[in-house]
């Protein structure tokens, strides 16, 4: 699941996660680093349902629970689990 | 409607250096790469101090307007670009002061206007210009443009010479000009889409502003603006909406029957919407008995408007003339229409314009009228929209409110909507102070800085120049901020320029915006924004209350659609951009040291193995973006740049030392 979420997400918006200069840390927040835009969004929840086959609701749409690559990870961890 | 070009030497030294004999030959090499700008006739003047010159399309006193122009003592001369609307008005007051005039025309009537007043003549001026005017006696050199940004002009400095042109390729054939790309304002203009009114994209050269004046005399050198775009608080509109529906229509219509003063034809621009159609309908309701509508239409249904064009044709009464534009058609003109347009772009949108002043100038019209201004002073743009409702957005309250917004765009539809609230929601308090209203837009352009090789603020320039123009800015509400702001970036930067002027005058065909007569522009300032937006957030609800028979009911009541043009997926796979594979191999790309060609190459990979649907509007941007600076790059820095063998029709070139003294 991990390296199916890193994947997507290396793939579509072009970076590279890590801690030395260029990369990007698990826990940035996608969004106010311009990183991911209202299309890449839209994009990534479907992808998400999709892939995982999970349903994400309006509220966890709302919510930030999918606004950096380890929130995204343990978010789609606890509903694949539940 | 021409290109103008000179030099001012600074200094006695710079005068020296340059070899006098020389000067024709700079000046017609000069004007042989504005020749598309004015093909009908060529003339220039020269002294010691100064030459100038300019290429002209004749389009009002066809017989004796050619220029330079001098005055009668031969002290004052000018070479001008543009037309000035308000010139019988303005000649008839110079009369009364006891001017006398050798011609009809209305580069006459701008000389004496300055001989009068001096630079207070600028706000009389109700025009469409960029003009140079010399004062033998002082050696002054006075350079000007119109308020809003219609007609271009460049200057550049090279070695105590002052040089400018209407266009920079003008440049090239200047001794010792040379070009460099900005970085910094490449950063600026990835971020913005524009360049800034004072900014070229390339180092050292800049624009006079928009409604600025710069005055030479020797190495002294005055720039200042002699008007200033604002939304003042006195004089507000207090009366009923009967009476400012009224007013709206007078003035609109006084400033259309201005714009058909003309010794040529006058044919219009019909995009299908609304401001195209009232500028035709009152061409017509002023005089003209029979108007020709053009129009583009797509063979690709996302951006085509061909049945409202014919529906608004028919309903009108036009004679039309529509130009289908396929993708190929887009990929085939563009390396064409940016040798024109000189600074990077971020859209395609500007291609079809190109083709359509090709066809245009086939059929013989010189003049066309068109519907720019009217979304920036009437709130037409869904960028206001967005300010209102994103200000204090709730996602979970206002997500339904979104449904009023790009209904254009393709992934703004019902399935989405909560996804997009969450975004909104994360931009609902302002960040950067004082640009609230495009904060989103200028976020999403983050992605577009990724190409370039250093990382940078790309709104350092923009907050800069927002502090350079408090308080005026500072007192400004929300919408108003969003609406200067774009009057300071979209419309000069972009849409009156490389989408505008530079692709009509690559043509010969010139475009008159009645929305842009400043008594139109001024008069919608002091207007309330419920006038303008309505009970219901209805755009330009001022326009459509007083013009309620301009479009049928079918078209009035669809939302406004933007005119766009296919942008990316023109070049994917086509045959007609295989010049985008040599433009963007590895070698290629080395040569453009600003970029970060990793990841150009690496987002290159991506969008070309994207599938249908897949590639988001700030990948469309950042490809056009990195497409259009490459080629320039070429044209401009590495000198590779289409030549084309032009004759001049020399019909004046006057050695100023020859001339008795002033």
């Amino acid at each position: 699941m991990d390296d199916t979420i890193r994947r997507y997400l290396v793939d579509t918006l072009l970076i590279e996660f890590g801690d030395d200069g260029s990369a990007v840390s698990e826990d940035a927040n996608l969004f106010e680093s311009g990183l991911i835009d209202s299309f890449g969004f839209v994009q990534l929840v479907a992808f998400l349902e999709k892939t995982f086959d999970i349903k994400i609701s309006d509220e966890e749409v709302l919510s930030d629970a999918l606004s950096s690559f380890a929130k995204i990870r343990s978010f789609v961890e606890g509903k694949v689990a539940s | 409607m021409c290109g103008i070009v000179g030099y001012f030497h600074e200094t006695d030294d710079a005068a020296a250096r340059f070899d006098a004999a020389r000067a024709p030959g700079v000046l017609e090499s000069m004007l042989a790469l504005m020749h598309h700008r004015g093909p009908d006739e060529a003339g220039y003047y020269h002294d010691a101090r100064t030459g100038f010159g300019t290429a002209r399309l004749s389009i009002i006193d066809l017989s004796t307007g050619q220029q330079p122009i001098p005055d009668a003592t031969k002290r004052f001369w000018i070479a001008y670009n543009g037309e000035l609307y308000n010139y019988k008005e303005l000649r008839a007051e110079l009369e009364a002061l006891g001017h006398a005039f050798q011609s009809t025309s209305d580069t006459e009537v701008l000389l004496h206007a300055y001989m009068q007043w001096g630079v207070d003549a600028l706000p009389r001026l109700n025009a469409a210009y960029a003009c140079a005017i010399y004062d033998r006696a002082r050696e002054e050199l006075l350079l000007a443009r119109d308020r809003y940004g219609k007609r271009p002009l460049f200057y550049v400095e090279v070695g105590g010479t002052l040089v400018f042109a209407s266009e920079m390729k003008s440049f090239l054939a200047f001794p010792g000009a040379r070009f460099e790309v900005d970085e910094a304002q490449l950063a600026s203009i990835f971020t913005i889409w524009t360049p800034l009114p004072h900014q070229s994209g390339f180092v050292g050269i800049r624009q006079i502003p928009n409604g600025w004046y710069l005055k030479q005399r020797g190495a002294a050198r005055t720039l200042a603006p002699y008007t200033t775009l604002d939304w003042p608080r006195e004089g507000r509109f207090t009366g009923s909406s009967a009476e400012a529906i009224e007013r709206t229509r007078d003035v609109l219509s006084d400033a259309v029957r201005l714009r058909l003063r003309s010794d040529v034809e006058v044919a219009t621009y019909l995009s299908g919407g609304l401001d195209s159609a009232i500028t035709t309908q009152l061409a017509l309701a002023n005089g003209l008995s029979r108007v020709h509508s053009f129009s583009i239409t797509f063979d690709d249904k996302e951006f085509d408007e061909s049945s409202d064009q014919l529906e608004l044709s028919r309903y009108l009464g036009t004679s039309h003339t529509a130009l289908p534009v396929r993708r190929g058609d887009i990929a085939r003109a563009f390396p064409a229409a940016i040798w024109h347009g000189e600074v990077p772009v971020f859209r395609t949108a500007f291609v079809p314009m190109f083709l359509l002043s090709r066809l245009v100038n086939e059929k013989g019209i010189k003049v066309v009228l068109t519907g720019e201004g009217s979304d920036e002073s009437f709130l037409g743009y869904d960028i206001f929209k967005e300010a209102i409702l994103r200000e204090g957005f709730d996602p979970e309250r206002d997500a339904e409110k979104l449904r009023r917004l790009y209904p254009y765009l393709p992934h703004f539809n019902d399935a989405n909507r909560k996804a997009l609230a969450s975004v909104f929601g994360q931009f609902a308090r302002e960040k950067t102070p004082g640009l609230f209203s495009h904060e989103l837009r200028f976020h999403n352009s983050l992605f577009g800085l990724r190409l370039l090789r250093q990382s940078r603020d790309g709104l350092a320039d923009l907050k800069q120049y927002v502090a350079d123009n408090d308080p005026v800015f500072g007192r400004l509400g929300l919408v108003e901020r969003a609406q200067w702001l774009e009057w300071k970036t979209l419309l000069p930067g972009y849409l009156l320029s490389t989408q505008g002027d530079r692709m009509s005058m690559a043509h010969s065909v010139e475009g008159r915006c009645p929305f842009l007569d400043f008594r139109v522009v001024e008069w919608a300032a002091r207007l309330p924004q419920e006038l303008k937006l309505g009970p219901n957030m209805d755009e330009k609800w001022i326009l459509k209350q007083a013009f309620p028979d301009t479009l049928p009911p079918s078209i009035l009541t669809k939302p406004k659609q933007p005119y766009r043009a296919p942008d990316l997926s023109a070049f994917l796979g086509s045959a007609d951009a295989d010049y985008t594979e040599a433009l963007f191999s590895e070698g290629e790309l080395a040569k453009l040291p600003f970029l970060n060609a990793a990841f150009c190459q690496q987002f290159l990979k991506k969008v070309r193995s994207a599938p249908a649907g897949g590639i988001s509007q700030r990948e469309n941007q950042a490809f056009i973006l990195l497409l259009s600076t490459a080629l320039l790059h070429r044209y401009f820095v590495q000198g590779e740049h289409p030549r084309r063998e032009v004759r001049l029709n020399l019909v004046r070139a006057v050695d100023g030392r020859t001339l008795p003294p002033a």
